[in-house]
């Protein structure tokens, strides 16, 4: 389980974040939309501290810090119990699709390199790249690599796994076999919290849909009810300007 | 012609110079190795903005690096016994001249390296350590096993240009009477009053060197290129 308490970060004089209260149970499809800037994708980078919080309580499985003190060695416990997929994929160039799974395995999880091979084989065939194991990331297509990265983040078995728009830097071609893999995961129970532009993906998959703008959560509950019946203005607007280009694109 | 430029001499200098080779190399050697420790240290203090000490490497490193190799030379073998001296009471005036070279090749090669591993580092993009560090590895993990291996690939023909340039700058290292290769053409011409032959020979040596040390690390780049492609995006 996740749970987000009064959760504030700035930037400068900007405040990003103003006080996000957020709670995820297991196995849950969380999709955050919200336009650019409404602070989405640094929440989702406050959950594994690659940004750190000025304020607030996140707690993830068993490990709960205080944004306000926290000790490099809780943030490691945080990030242990985490795995990210990243817009522009990070994999690892140094190393092949293969090693790019068990680097986190070996290195950070101490694996014995056995059990770690064979995890890894098992989730590149599930993202269907068993035949690629042995490229390098400059010798895969951008969904490729996406899919790889999926793959390195299943592997931990993570109690969550982070999808910060995971399909935005993606050739329109390339966007569908990404989803698709990110449906199957979702339909094995993962705990999942998605930011994306995908409003097809969150019809579809999701849970629960979160609308956050200008910092705060605007607005949250069932796909069908945020994204077709929006009770609130901003959500509205936000929806009117997307969806026809959306709907277009299915 | 003879009188010009007498071939036997020329020929006879080779094996006289190559003899003085193994103190050339020692010196590139040593101050490369310790170079690139101390350089490396030099540079993370720089890259990840520790107080004070961030600081006075960066007046360190440009300060060494705006010298000239044969002014620190003599800085180091005529002020490093004063300085022991009035620190610690020791006298180190009797240590062998060699140590003094090599301290001041060392503490030239530092600066100059740690710049080029400091730009390396910096060019390996920020997602990777983040990727590093989101499936949860220590800073030093990610560094040594993530961005330390890209930034290689980076740094290395800057590298091999500064250990051609290294090469070069040991031929200053007969001006504290080390006998390197430049020490023996001292030698040879004093006996001959000739140095012509000497100098040509040199000069073919180091010329031999360098081309060597250049498709060595032509052929590094080119098997760590083929192995990954650290820049460029698909």
């Amino acid at each position: 389980m996740i749970e987000i308490k009064d959760l504030h970060k700035s930037f400068g004089e900007q405040e990003v974040l103003k006080g996000i209260n957020l709670k995820v149970e297991k196995g849950e499809v969380v999709v955050i939309l919200g336009p650019s800037g409404s602070g989405k994708t640094t929440l989702l980078r406050s959950l594994n501290f690659l940004e750190r919080a000025d304020k607030g309580e996140i707690t993830i499985g068993n490990v709960q810090v205080n944004c306000k003190h926290v000790t490099q060695k809780k943030i490691l416990e945080i990030r242990r119990n985490t795995a990210m997929v990243f817009q522009l994929y990070n994999l690892f160039k140094n190393k092949t699709a293969l090693e790019n799974i068990m680097e986190g395995l070996i290195v950070a999880r101490k694996m014995a390199k056995e059990e770690a091979l064979k995890i890894s084989h098992y989730y590149l065939e599930k993202v269907g790249l068993k035949e690629r194991a042995d490229a390098y990331p400059s010798q895969l297509s951008g969904g490729q690599q996406q899919r790889v990265g999926i793959a390195r983040a299943l592997a931990l078995n993570p109690e969550v796994i982070l999808f910060d728009e995971p399909t935005s830097a993606l050739d329109p071609e390339l966007v569908g076999e990404v989803l698709s893999v990110m449906r199957k995961v979702a339909k094995e129970g993962r705990t999942m919290i998605v930011v994306t532009h995908e409003i097809s993906f969150a019809r579809d998959i999701a849970s629960r849909v979160v609308f956050m703008d200008g910092g705060v959560i605007v607005e949250q509950g069932r796909p069908e009810e945020v994204l077709l019946r929006p009770k609130e203005e901003r959500t509205k607007k936000f929806l009117k300007r997307i969806l026809p280009a959306a709907d277009y694109s299915i | 012609m003879e009188n010009i430029f007498s071939f036997s001499l020329f020929i006879d200098a080779f094996p006289k110079l190559l003899s003085r080779l193994d103190i050339t190399l020692y010196i590139v050697l040593i101050a490369l190795i310790f170079g690139l420790l101390i350089g490396s240290y030099i540079a993370l203090v720089r890259l990840y903005k520790m107080p004070v000490l961030s600081q006075l490497a960066t007046v360190y490193v440009s300060f060494i690096r705006g010298i000239p190799i044969l002014v620190l030379l003599y800085i180091v073998y005529i002020g490093l016994p004063v300085l022991v001296e009035g620190l610690f009471h020791v006298n180190i005036n009797r240590w062998d001249t060699l140590i003094f070279v090599l301290i001041a090749y060392i503490v030239n090669s530092s600066a100059f390296l740690s710049e080029i591993i400091r730009s390396a580092v910096a060019g390996v993009e920020v997602g990777q350590t983040e990727a590093a560090y989101a499936v949860g590895m220590t800073r030093w993990q990610a560094f040594r096993r993530i961005v330390f291996p890209q930034a290689i690939k980076i740094a290395l023909p800057a590298l091999g240009n500064n250990i051609v340039s290294l090469l070069k700058d040991t031929s200053l290292a007969y001006t504290l009477g080390v006998i390197d290769i430049i020490g023996v053409i001292k030698a040879i011409s004093s006996n001959t009053y000739r140095s012509l032959e000497a100098y040509a020979a040199a000069a073919i040596i180091f010329f031999v060197l360098s081309l060597l040390l250049e498709q060595t690390f032509k052929r590094l780049e080119k098997r760590l290129g083929t192995k990954h492609v650290v820049s460029g995006q698909e």
